[in-house]
């Protein structure tokens, strides 16, 4: 092939890469029309606080199909499993045929997939503490359930209000909060910062967020400023750890304890959290609250 | 350059080829659910034109795209790979050495983390920002070479390698910056995916991809002067610089497409080549369209495993895993390495 053909040849694929590139832009996705709102009788979930809030409004007979994630109510365990956030499973959930599908935030190609297939889509917009009962009143309303959603709403906040009532006397314990941390040392310490879940759950239960300033939602902290902030209690979530030791439990305490001289170690306020249902936004934040005050204020009587 | 015998080329391409195309004809037949829905079914819907059967959903609006595009993508990564590996007379190079995968990781990231929820004409504001993201960084790398008086492959690796440190770093950094759901949809698109859902969608790059595929293995013969010698090259009527910038130009234009579409898939463009060059030898004018056929097969045969192992795993232990897959770029990895170190482990005996 000589110059000549070669520079030819390269322009002219130029061209016609630039007409293809508009052609390719112009050609619009065809619009689904909107399915007719009737009552979902067959609905699969991805988000596991969605499946709470369907079963807490006497519901969960419509699930055909959940998350992996989805662990709780423990009849839950009978559904079909549709993969996860990072692996759906698009083939079964069409199987599965559904009438709605309920995500939280975004999964693009189970939005593209109900697209295509004309399903009904309900994304749960969840992210701050208060959307929790926004959502509620939202499946409320699709499930045609408002009542029994409202009354869910009007019980939760009055336990809320309740528990805060029974606190708000005490002092409010400082509270370092980590859910993540290098397992054999204190390095790279995760907390939790303003407006967070487990900050509105740590404040609802009479306590303080010694993190609850940062901006940054998931800040990683020097132990130099955990050792200045002086937490009077300090609360570790370990869920990959599911029959803890006592050694292993003595280990990690001791790990802070070693750090210095802080309050909570001092009076031995150092928790350990092997579970992590404490903050999956569902009905039962109420008794994520609940927990959380028994640990910030033991002396209080917290039914 | 030895002779190329004609059987041989047209033996082993006819062969990559007779796969391709076996490939596509079962791929209605297979996925996570194949002990419900399975190829016959699959095909049967389609000759009875019902496309409303469950059978026919499953198998042509998501296993078929899904093969489609993971063969696009491999070919693309395959040929690209070899291209670069030549052009830059390293074993190492791949279609992300020059920071495409960077840059397009950078995109994505960028627009997850602001939420940008425009799709422009039907292609997702994530994919359009990875695409951006990948010329962006392509450019820039472009600029800070040609600006030198004479462009060598040395200063491209260069600015390549650096740009695409920097754009890691920026996506850490973003990432810090977000939410626990940000980061996790981060994670996710960087995980690589082919999931595709309608053959519209699955086939929407193929504008782009085509001329390219087809640029870069017209290429092959200078490329085979070219990888003599640049002096060589430039006395047989080799315009070297241009071939360097309109091979470059292209494999970057097709590769930013595949990341744009599914993530930076990794291991492909870096493997792939290497083993085609064991197979049927250094002469671009074979090892080009080997590389492509051998690379979409190869993508489509893991994409394939990615969602059938943990059923069988499952089946092993007599135990249902519940039916999930696994990242593609996983499964690449884990099939690839074994296959290639013992092709290299013979070749050393």
């Amino acid at each position: 092939m000589n110059r000549a053909s070669q520079n030819r040849i390269a322009a002219s694929l130029v061209v016609v890469l630039i007409a293809v590139l508009w052609v390719r832009c112009d050609s619009k996705h065809a619009e689904s029309a909107p399915s007719p709102a009737t009552l979902p009788k067959r609905i699969v979930t991805i988000a596991p606080n969605a499946a709470e809030i369907i079963a807490a409004l006497g519901e969960a007979d419509r699930l055909v199909g959940v998350s992996r994630y989805c662990k709780y109510p423990p009849e839950l365990s009978l559904k079909e499993r549709v993969g996860g956030l990072i692996d759906p499973d698009l083939e079964k959930i069409l199987r599965l045929k559904p009438d709605l599908v309920v995500i939280r935030g975004r999964i693009p190609e189970v939005e593209r997939l109900c697209e295509a297939n004309q399903i009904r889509l309900y994304r749960d917009p969840t992210q701050a503490f208060d959307d929790i009962f926004i959502a509620i009143s939202q499946l409320g309303a699709i499930l045609e359930k408002k009542t029994s959603a409202k009354k869910l709403i009007r019980d939760m906040r009055t336990q809320i209000d309740k528990i805060a009532d029974a606190v708000s006397e005490r002092p409010r314990p400082r509270v370092l909060f980590t859910t993540e941390r290098n397992p054999d040392s204190l390095s790279r310490v995760i907390t939790m910062g303003k407006n967070t879940f487990v900050d509105v759950i740590i404040s609802r239960a009479g306590g303080e967020n010694i993190f609850g300033d940062r901006k940054v939602l998931y800040p990683e902290v020097s132990l130099e400023s955990i050792l200045a902030a002086q937490p009077d209690v300090i609360i570790e979530v370990l869920p990959e750890i599911k029959d803890i030791t006592e050694t292993r439990r003595g280990k990690i305490i001791e790990q802070w304890r070693n750090l210095g001289n802080m309050p909570a170690a001092k009076n031995n306020r150092i928790h350990i959290i092997t579970d992590n249902d404490l903050i999956i936004p569902s009905p039962r934040i109420v008794e994520s609250i609940a927990r959380m005050a028994r640990l910030l204020h033991p002396e209080v009587q917290i039914d | 350059m030895t002779r190329l015998s004609p059987a041989r080329y047209f033996g082993f391409l006819g062969l990559c080829t007779f796969l391709l195309l076996a490939v596509i004809l079962i791929s209605p037949g297979i996925g996570t659910e194949s002990h419900h829905f399975g190829l016959f079914d699959a095909w049967r819907s389609y000759f009875q034109r019902d496309t409303d059967a469950l059978a026919y959903r499953i198998g042509f609006v998501l296993r078929m795209p899904r093969t489609l595009l993971a063969l696009q993508a491999g070919i693309t990564l395959g040929l690209c790979g070899a291209v670069f590996q030549t052009l830059f007379r390293n074993p190492l190079a791949t279609p992300y050495t020059l920071g495409v995968a960077s840059g397009g990781s950078l995109g994505a990231v960028v627009a997850i983390k602001i939420g940008l929820q425009v799709s422009l004409f039907g292609v997702s504001g994530i994919s359009l920002a990875a695409f951006a993201g990948a010329l962006l960084v392509i450019g820039l790398v472009f600029l800070f070479t040609r600006g030198a008086r004479r462009f060598t492959t040395t200063e491209l690796l260069l600015a390549g390698v650096t740009m695409g440190l920097f754009c890691s770093a920026m996506m850490m950094f973003i990432q810090y910056l977000s939410t626990e759901r940000q980061t996790f949809a981060m994670v996710r698109w960087m995980m690589g995916s082919v999931v595709s859902i309608g053959m519209k969608e699955s086939i929407s790059n193929l504008p782009l991809f085509l001329p390219s595929w087809l640029v870069l293995i017209l290429s092959a013969k200078s490329l085979n002067q070219y990888a003599i010698g640049e002096e060589i090259a430039r006395s047989r009527g080799v315009h070297v610089a241009r071939l360097q910038v309109v091979c470059i130009l292209f494999a970057s234009l097709a590769t930013a497409a595949v990341v744009a579409a599914c993530g930076p898939i990794g291991f492909v463009g870096l493997v792939v080549p290497q083993l085609a060059a064991l197979i049927v030898g250094h002469d671009c004018r074979i090892l080009l369209p080997a590389s492509a056929l051998i690379g979409g097969v190869f993508l489509a045969l893991c994409d394939w495993i990615s969602q059938l192992v943990l059923g069988w795993a499952g089946a092993l232990i007599d135990q249902p895993l519940g039916s999930t897959q696994l990242p593609t770029g996983v499964v690449t990895a884990i099939v690839g390495v074994p296959i290639f170190l013992s092709l290299l482990y013979r070749r050393s005996q």
